[in-house]
């Protein structure tokens, strides 16, 4: 006690500059600082303030082998705090940091911090949990504002009149997280695609802005069809649950109802991003090898499913209905095609079977744990490389429930042709948005107003200096025009351009093995 | 400055009635100090500051005169300038690398002396402390008391899960 700096001027800064004082985890910490007097005036007090919380310390500290009835052990009450006896240090206890400050002196350090942040700094000990659920509503709200950009409230809108709970901006932050990390991902494959096009040479240094671009382009309209799976499975389980069959056109409808509440603008760009997507996506799980070994019989590892067109597409339609956008990125966290093939057969093999074992995710993490993991990201690691924790939350899971695999079992799978697209299709016809959809056919064009003008022309200025360098030197390299404004000179993007037809043709079109190239 | 009573420095008395004087300029970053004078006019006594011990004081004073030409920010972009950029500019990281007494005894004094820049500064020092770290980092960090049960501390644990590594 005596290596604390004197509590009175403490004490004087607190309720000089701070008028709700009892907020503070402080109060309740800093009795323990408390002189043998304080203590002795506080008994006499202690029995007509029964509801203070300073004074229930004290009396805590009275009879500190008082037995305690388990509710009171509930750790969202104010009561709880402090129930074991602390272990008194020769240091400074500077968890008394954060309590002996005003509230309003942390809630001022808490706004500097993301929401994921305050999720972790909530489990540290019950003082800052309930500090932090006492101002649940104040720091929601105002990380919400600072955090997260607009477009993740379009169908999620911030609650103005009641009490906005930090389970919403968990939601809220995760459906964020989500989104940006997939569009990260996207981002870089078709950066890695166009350059494996070999008709387009794109410059080092371009290779980064252009993917944050794009990631950044992309991950504002993912949130959109993010919100659409997530409604779309929720009222599907609904419906069965409530006994319904669902047909197709059944199916179409629900579709139809959710997608009309989107704006036109909006609805354009996720019709067309989903579509790329997919598409994306298919090269994510296919490549050339893969598919000429399963011609040649030469396939060791059995994937079940991926043998034929009809069981793939269903397997696509599943990852997306089923999973939603948070699998497609635990997807694309693996690394190598063959272990993502993996991991969806069994993944699809789980849902199917529903929850006879554990959960599929708790199963996948124990294995993901034991053996040395292929995730390409590094985030959780040390530069040396380190193997992921156990603890490592991967994949990541959605803070608020989700349905269970049993749950998920029931649900009939949409054809994949029928989902997300028909809807939008026929919505943006009877709107009016399109004129035909050869419109919304062109998946260069997406890409290019994903990129936008000025950074294409920027680009482009740029290619035309290097290109004149590198002819100077020699004239070996053929100079090619990176991408046009409008797009027209995209057309070599094979990859992205062309209508449905061309999906079946996946033999002469997965040449690359994208292994190779994950960067 | 340009009041009529103009006065080259001030006299600031710390808790443990050590008077050190400064500059009225750099004194005046201090917005309680400031509104002091505009009130009493000439002050020739030493102004205490009655929550300020003397180390803290001109580790204080040492930051108003480092940032004495700094802008003073207007009121009404409170909102927006707090939006969470956490970068610090690198004298002021290396004037908050104190220990963490110091950190607190520091906001607690720029709380008091209403210096908001300081302010600032010192609760994105410990945010960025905060940032990142798992709690157990955290409570080790501040040394604090793990006080959850295990089932309690499965539980959020369990909550917390999507959180993690992010």
């Amino acid at each position: 006690m005596a290596t604390l700096i004197e509590p009175a001027p403490a004490q004087a800064v607190h309720s000089s500059r701070v008028s709700h004082l009892h907020d503070t985890p402080g109060e309740i910490l800093r009795t323990k600082t408390a002189t043998p007097a304080e203590k002795s005036m506080a008994k006499g007090k202690a029995e007509v303030a029964i509801n203070s919380l300073y004074n229930r310390e004290k009396l805590e500290k009275k009879r500190p082998s008082m037995p305690r009835p388990m509710s009171m052990l509930r750790m969202s009450s104010w009561r709880s705090v402090r129930t074991k006896p602390v272990v008194e240090t020769t240091k400074n206890e500077l968890g008394v940091f954060f309590s002996r400050l005003p509230a309003e002196l942390v809630l001022n350090i808490l706004d500097h911090c993301s929401v994921p942040d305050l999720t972790r700094f909530r489990a540290v000990s019950k003082s800052f949990r309930d500090f932090v659920i006492t101002h649940e509503s104040k720091l929601a709200r105002r990380h919400m504002r600072t955090n997260i950009p607009e477009d993740a409230f379009t169908h999620y809108p911030i609650p103005t009149d009641t009490k906005l709970t930090f389970k919403f901006a968990e939601k809220i932050t995760y459906h964020h997280i989500v989104c940006v990390e997939l569009a990260k991902h996207l981002g870089e494959q078709i950066v890695r695609e166009m350059m494996l096009s070999a008709n387009y040479f794109i410059p080092e240094q371009f290779i980064a802005p252009l993917q944050r671009k794009l990631g950044h382009g992309i991950s504002k309209i993912l949130h959109g069809i993010h919100y659409f799976f997530e409604e779309y499975r929720s009222r599907k389980l609904d419906a069965i649950n409530g006994g319904k069959e669902l047909s197709e056109d059944d199916q179409q409808e629900i579709q139809y109802q959710i997608l009309s509440k989107y704006s036109n603008k909006e609805l354009l760009r996720c019709h067309r991003l989903f579509d790329l997507m997919v598409r994306l996506l298919r090269r994510r799980l296919c490549n050339r090898a893969f598919l000429f070994f399963l011609h040649t019989k030469l396939f060791r590892y059995k994937v079940k499913g991926w043998e034929s067109t009809v069981e793939r597409e269903n397997f696509y339609a599943s990852i997306f209905l089923l999973g939603g956008l948070p699998f497609v990125w635990s997807l694309y966290d693996i690394k190598g095609a063959t272990n993502r093939r993996r991991f969806v057969s069994k993944w699809h093999k789980d849902c199917k079977r529903g929850d006879q074992k554990s959960g599929f995710f708790d199963n996948l993490k124990d294995k993901m744990a034991r053996e040395p993991p292929r995730i390409s990201k590094t985030k959780g690691m040390t530069s040396a490389g380190e193997e992921l924790s156990p603890t490592t939350a991967w994949p990541p899971k959605s803070p608020v429930p989700t349905p269970t695999n049993s749950q998920l079992q029931k649900l009939p799978i949409d054809p994949l042709n029928g989902l997300f697209l028909r809807a939008s299709e026929r919505l943006l016809l009877e709107r009016k948005a399109v004129r035909s959809l050869e419109e919304i056919k062109c998946r260069a064009q997406f890409v290019c107003t994903l990129l936008g003008n000025d950074f294409t022309q920027a680009v482009n200025a740029q290619i035309d200096l290097e290109l004149a360098a590198v002819s100077e030197a020699g004239p070996h390299m053929q100079p090619v025009p990176f991408v046009s404004v409008d797009g027209s000179d995209m057309a070599g993007f094979y990859y992205f351009d062309g209508g449905d037809s061309e999906e079946e043709s996946d033999i002469e079109d997965d040449f690359s093995d994208d292994d190779d190239v994950d960067l | 400055m340009a009041t009529p009573s103009t006065q080259a420095t001030v006299k600031l008395q710390s808790n443990d009635n050590v008077v050190i004087e400064v500059e009225r300029a750099i004194a005046e970053r201090s917005v309680l100090i400031k509104n002091m004078l505009e009130d009493c006019g000439e002050v020739t006594d030493a102004i205490p500051i009655s929550n300020v011990n003397e180390s803290i004081l001109r580790k204080v004073i040492e930051w108003c005169e480092h940032h004495k030409n700094d802008p003073v920010a207007a009121e009404n972009e409170n909102d927006d300038s707090r939006k969470k950029t956490t970068d610090i500019d690198e004298w002021d990281q290396k004037f908050m690398n104190v220990d963490q007494e110091m950190l607190f005894e520091i906001i607690l004094a720029a709380n008091f002396l209403d210096i908001k820049p300081l302010l600032d500064t010192g609760c994105k020092t410990v945010a960025n402390m905060i940032k990142g770290k798992s709690p157990e980092e955290i409570r080790k960090l501040f040394n604090i008391q793990n006080d959850f049960t295990p089932e309690e501390e499965e539980q959020i644990r369990r909550e917390n899960e999507w959180a993690e590594d992010r």
